[in-house]
């Protein structure tokens, strides 16, 4: 079941790409959520090292003026959503309980015309990259079918913005390309390889899926070798401070 | 004698639903609890991811090939069966009738398995997950055993939802998110404790387990500041060497 709908949410994010002759890239997916959803808006923020909420591609009007409000106030469902690493559902934007949440943001995006906000962090254990809101100009709470879409197209823009290296000839049934892995081994040779490199997860995630596309195998199979200690990842740079 | 035993659990179960409460934590010491309770030999617990798929959030023991058995129950097995129908499905003797599951039943009996018995997480229509229980011999489960048995499947729903009162789908959605994504993390820092201390993720898990109990602290928060901390936590890394 949950493959058919990785392999439906892909095949959208993949027609997109093809409509626009480009790579698939956080746009892509951004546009591709708005159209399945019919949403008033969706943005896709990323968290840096700079900027703990930085919107980087939103779709639509209301959305662009939610973003903005957003990074201005540094309130709302999106940076409480990356805060918490918590999905943040809000089908009812116009009522005193999120008004009370979020005082300036509440009122500013019923006067956008929006009325109800779902954002689901880009989330994998400890690994958080940024938020998905998808927006829409009625009072609405997605049903599961639309939430678990919702979560994959989160899982996409994941993967891209972690560096998924997408093969040109793979398509929307390509299984290595859709998947963040449910399985343990993936995430505890995660923690394993960022112990190795001495790195952060996400990092660790990045050389991970880097050495398995390079590998042409399986993440999961690189994974239960590491886990398995017959694969060690190194440090990418040699450490040249010791020639100082 | 299962009555007085099921009503200390429980004591204690409603005890974790306070502040500081750790979904982990306490589906983990519910797993463990099971074993205990129903003189089962292994027990676990799978939510249902909302994109569409079981996945496994705690057992009675990290042992590898049973945290597979459960994690392989996303296609085909008892656990799946009752998330589908709502209702208890238990079946005495694996080697009955093995048509029924074919790859379940196979691994399942590879790691001397007889018998399985799973109980739905339900909340109204709703079936959030399922409880799992298996014995080596073949076993068929008193009536109050079953009772019983679905009361703490029942609490379990309610541990997860971590709420009195349950007004709102959304509610349900951000807190099973929740808890999936904790054992994620789990799993990270099982791997990066493995790698640190040079031992392998069952012994990790156990010595996260140790480290959190006699410091008064959750599973959820000693794994975090695990991986938030890449160079510290040497008393655990320390105490964890200890345990091979």
């Amino acid at each position: 079941m949950e493959k058919q709908r990785t392999a439906r949410v892909w095949g959208l994010i993949f027609a997109h790409a093809r409509a626009d002759g480009l790579p698939i890239s956080i746009d892509t997916i951004c546009h591709a959520c708005a159209d399945a959803f019919g949403a008033a808006g969706v943005t896709i923020a990323l968290t840096g090292d700079l900027a703990g909420y930085e919107p980087v591609s939103v779709t639509g009007p209301a959305a662009h003026r939610l973003a903005d409000l957003q990074v201005t106030l540094g309130e709302g469902p999106g940076p409480a959503a990356l805060a918490d690493r918590r999905t943040v559902l809000v089908p009812e934007v116009d009522r005193s309980e999120t008004a009370t949440r979020w005082p300036v943001f509440a009122p500013a995006a019923v006067k956008a015309g929006l009325r109800s906000v779902h954002v689901f962090p880009l989330l994998l254990g400890a690994i958080a990259v940024g938020v998905l809101e998808i927006s829409h100009t009625v009072t609405r709470l997605l049903t599961p079918d639309e939430i678990g879409d919702a979560l994959i197209f989160a899982d996409a823009a994941l993967l891209i913005q972690t560096h998924q290296l997408v093969n040109p000839d793979a398509g929307p049934t390509d299984l290595q390309l859709g998947q963040v892995e449910r399985w343990a081994e993936v995430h505890q040779a995660t923690g394993m390889v960022a112990a190795q490199i001495d790195a952060d997860l996400t990092t660790a995630f990045v050389r991970l899926r880097a050495h398995a596309y390079v590998a042409g195998r399986s993440l999961r199979e690189v994974a239960h070798d590491v886990v398995a200690r017959t694969l060690r990842l190194e440090p990418w740079t040699p450490n040249l401070e010791s020639e100082d | 004698m299962l009555y007085r035993r099921t009503a200390q659990v429980f004591v204690e179960l409603a005890d974790t639903l306070v502040a500081g409460f750790d979904v982990i934590d306490f589906l983990q010491s519910l797993a463990e609890r099971a074993v205990e309770i129903f003189d089962v030999d292994a027990a676990g617990i799978v939510l249902a991811d909302p994109r569409g798929t079981l996945t496994l959030v705690a057992a009675s023991s990290e042992e590898v090939r049973l945290l597979e058995l459960f994690q392989l129950q996303e296609e085909e097995g008892p656990c799946l069966d009752c998330y589908r129908s709502g209702v208890a499905v238990t079946c005495a003797d694996l080697s009955a009738d093995p048509s029924q599951w074919p790859r379940f039943s196979a691994a399942a009996r590879e790691l001397g398995f007889s018998a399985v018995h799973a109980f739905p997480l339900r909340l109204r229509d709703q079936v959030l997950g399922a409880i799992g229980l298996f014995n080596a011999a073949p076993r068929e489960l008193p009536e109050d055993t079953t009772t019983v048995a679905q009361a703490l499947a029942d609490v379990a729903t309610i541990g997860i939802l971590n709420e009195r009162t349950l007004r709102e789908q959304q509610v349900v959605t951000e807190q099973l998110h929740f808890a999936l994504n904790s054992r994620v993390l789990l799993e990270q820092a099982k791997g990066m404790l493995a790698e640190r201390a040079q031992i392998d993720v069952g012994q990790a898990f156990t010595a996260l387990r140790k480290y959190a109990r006699d410091h008064n602290r959750t599973l959820s928060s000693v794994a975090r500041e695990l991986i938030d901390n890449r160079t510290g936590m040497t008393d655990l890394i320390a105490a964890a060497k200890l345990i091979t």
